[in-house]
């Protein structure tokens, strides 16, 4: 999977986790940090949630605690694939 | 229809040949479902007792319980149960950030309880073994899912309904941690009252149960541990951690196991009715559903309308489902619920005369000022619920503290008599909570040491919240209010989060919004960041600390709940959204 792809995959988890913040997140990078999106611990698990769902995968605990931005989030997502 | 069985014992030895058809339905994390027979949760937990007796823990002994999967964690509370040794549930750890406070808070517990052994999960016991040399009389600790691995048979002490069945620990203050005494005896008189034909009206037959709550917390311990266990009702337990992560799963699983009573707290019920798409909707009957309780927290009337106008039209659930419910630790459970067959019942009242006068006076007139509030049924048979003031018994529809006696009711704190002769007054348990009683039914208005006294009118905090939370881009559940010594009275404040960027607009915004529903005019406006408001480990704003960092100044500067640093101060949901997270991390850096 492409970076591109991943992105737009995350993006379209966020805009379901948190639709009134749309436009804030169509900017998001590769690069832009967990902490950056700002969310709540809740929409972040609806997120990882979310991307399972999409990928028919399930991320073991200890991955998801190792990641700090959404270039990891990426890797995870494709080590997975 | 009553139990006979006069302890937690007798029932758990009991259910296999009782109910051979029940049993307890267990979900991993993926969704996969193991079922045990109510005759194999017999065997299992008579095998984890032997264990647990093989450790040296005898009648009377106390140890910790830190478990996440609700598999083990059933089980080996269960067998603790039936020998008479004493489980103390506890929480998992949250964050790296917040592992000290964790560890003292926890180590204070065990110690306060003097715990022999401390029984937890395997992925923890890398974060948990530092607690060993911290807690003078813990002898070991142990993975939970090892107890079951011995061919010794259980010795089954005689146990009688006054004896103790486990400690649970409330949420009090951090330096001195409060184990609420809870007998087999109070829990039977409990049981009966949740499952009894005043209450739930279950019938094992028909009635089935799913819980996606903490087990580690009453609601989900006793309500769908012990009661179920008592009556022989089936359930179904969700991950707490699957819940939070696909909302969806809790109505899916109720639709497909076609249970017919669950509990949550407020804001659950908020969050399912956001989160449901059509398609979900679509697809789930929940025509099954008599009971959504719901309690923990103040129970919203909108929220819950909302709840039921979008699950009744779509998916054919009974309107009068929804299930207004009060209770604490300190009762056991539950004090009260609302009536299953009848719809919720809200009283409108007029708002200056409830707050000037703490008296229910029906409104008058289209203009003026209203507060609503929920019904939470009756007090059980055989207890009964007063409101006062100081030691004077008020009349229906006077507000005063509540409080309650009966056989649900605890005998004190574990060790802690200065604890328990504050909390007790003439054989009454004291709840803290403010409310009055209205054809018998109990109302919850507020909490006492909250109250805002404004130009001598008492303001409910809550109700200014909840004004303050309807503004587009305040943070829902996310708002304080409290007051400040002004010039002439008290002033009033109130402390936000939110991300918006237009700040000065958004307290314009709040501000016309309490003048123009309360007739309050707000002094000052306080915007944070979000995850900065103090709270409690199961989710109640801390509204005094919260007044205490605003006036010293730190209000916002403590580091960020969300980041950790808050330690016990999380949401219920936060907190166990974030302990996947955290325990993770906390794994990772343990290798």
């Amino acid at each position: 999977m492409t970076d591109e792809k991943v992105l737009s995959l995350i993006k379209e988890a966020l805009f379901d986790v948190a639709p009134s913040r749309k436009e804030e997140f169509e900017d998001i990078q590769i690069s832009t940090t967990i902490e950056d999106l700002a969310l709540d611990s809740i929409a972040t698990m609806e997120m990882v949630g979310f991307l399972e769902d999409k990928t028919d995968m399930t991320f073991p605990d200890e991955e998801l605690a190792k990641v700090q931005s959404l270039d990891d989030l990426a890797k995870m997502i494709r080590a997975a694939a | 229809m009553q139990t006979s069985y006069r302890t937690i014992a007798e029932a758990i030895a009991n259910i296999g040949q009782e109910w051979p058809d029940k049993g307890f339905v267990f979900q991993d994390a993926k969704g996969e479902e193991r079922r045990y027979s109510f005759p194999e949760v017999e065997e299992e937990t008579a095998r984890r007792a032997a264990g647990l007796q093989q450790m040296g823990l005898e009648k009377g002994d106390r140890f910790g319980l830190i478990v996440i999967e609700p598999e083990d964690f059933v089980l080996d509370f269960l067998a603790a149960l039936r020998v008479g040794i004493l489980p103390v549930p506890l929480y998992p750890p949250l964050s790296m950030g917040s592992l000290d406070a964790y560890a003292d808070r926890t180590a204070l517990i065990l110690s306060t309880a003097k715990a022999k052994v401390l029984v937890a999960s395997e992925k923890l016991q890398n974060v948990l073994w530092s607690l060993v040399d911290r807690v003078p009389t813990l002898e070991k600790l142990v993975r939970a899912e090892t107890l079951g691995q011995t061919t010794a048979k259980p010795v089954y002490p005689t146990i009688e309904p006054d004896d103790l069945a486990f400690l649970q620990y409330t949420s009090g203050s951090t330096s001195d941690p409060k184990g609420v005494m809870v007998t087999h005896g109070s829990l039977i008189a409990n049981v009966n009252g949740i499952m009894g034909p005043n209450g739930l009206n279950m019938n094992p037959a028909v009635d089935k149960g799913c819980s996606w709550l903490p087990l580690y917390h009453d609601m989900g311990l006793i309500g769908f541990v012990i009661s179920p266990i008592v009556w022989g009702v089936e359930v179904v337990f969700i991950p707490t951690m699957r819940f939070i992560r696909r909302p969806n799963t809790w109505m899916d699983t109720i639709h497909r196991h076609r249970a017919t009573a669950t509990f949550a707290p407020n804001f659950a019920y908020a969050l399912i009715t956001r989160r449901c798409k059509d398609n979900d909707l679509s697809k789930w009957d929940l025509s099954c559903l008599k009971a959504c309780g719901c309690g923990a927290e103040p129970i919203h009337p909108d929220t819950m309308r909302e709840f039921t106008a979008l699950f009744s039209e779509k998916c054919g659930m009974p309107e009068n489902a929804i299930l207004p419910a009060y209770g604490m630790a300190e009762a056991t459970l539950a004090i009260s619920l609302k009536d299953v067959d009848k719809p919720m019942r809200t009283i409108v009242v007029d708002a200056q005369s409830f707050e000037d006068e703490g008296v229910v006076k029906a409104p008058e007139g289209d203009d003026t000022v209203v507060l609503e509030h929920v019904c939470c049924g009756p007090a059980f048979p055989g207890h009964e619920v007063a409101a006062f003031d100081g030691d004077t018994r008020l009349a229906e529809g006077v507000e005063g503290e509540l409080c309650v006696r009966g056989p649900s009711v605890t005998p004190g704190y574990f060790e802690n008599p200065e604890a328990t002769a504050s909390t007790f007054r003439d054989g009454w348990l004291r709840t803290g909570d403010l409310g009055y009683l209205v054809d018998g039914d109990i109302v919850i208005t507020g909490r006492l040491k909250d109250l805002i006294i404004f130009n001598g009118r008492n303001i409910h905090p809550q109700s200014v919240e909840w004004v303050a939370a309807e503004i587009d881009g305040v943070r829902k559940g996310n708002v304080v209010a409290f007051s400040r010594p002004g010039a002439s009275s008290e002033e009033l404040v109130l402390a936000l989060e939110t991300r918006a960027a237009d700040k000065e607009q958004l307290v314009k915004l709040v501000k016309q919004a309490v003048q123009r529903e309360m007739s309050l005019t707000i002094s000052e406006v306080v915007c944070l960041e979000p995850g900065s408001l103090p709270k409690t480990s199961s989710g109640k704003l801390q509204r005094r600390k919260t007044r205490q960092q605003f006036m010293n100044g730190s209000l916002g500067t403590e580091g960020s709940r969300a980041m950790g640093s808050n330690a016990d101060k999380v949401t219920l949901a936060k907190h166990v959204a974030k302990s996947l997270w955290s325990r993770a991390k906390a794994r990772v850096l343990a290798k």
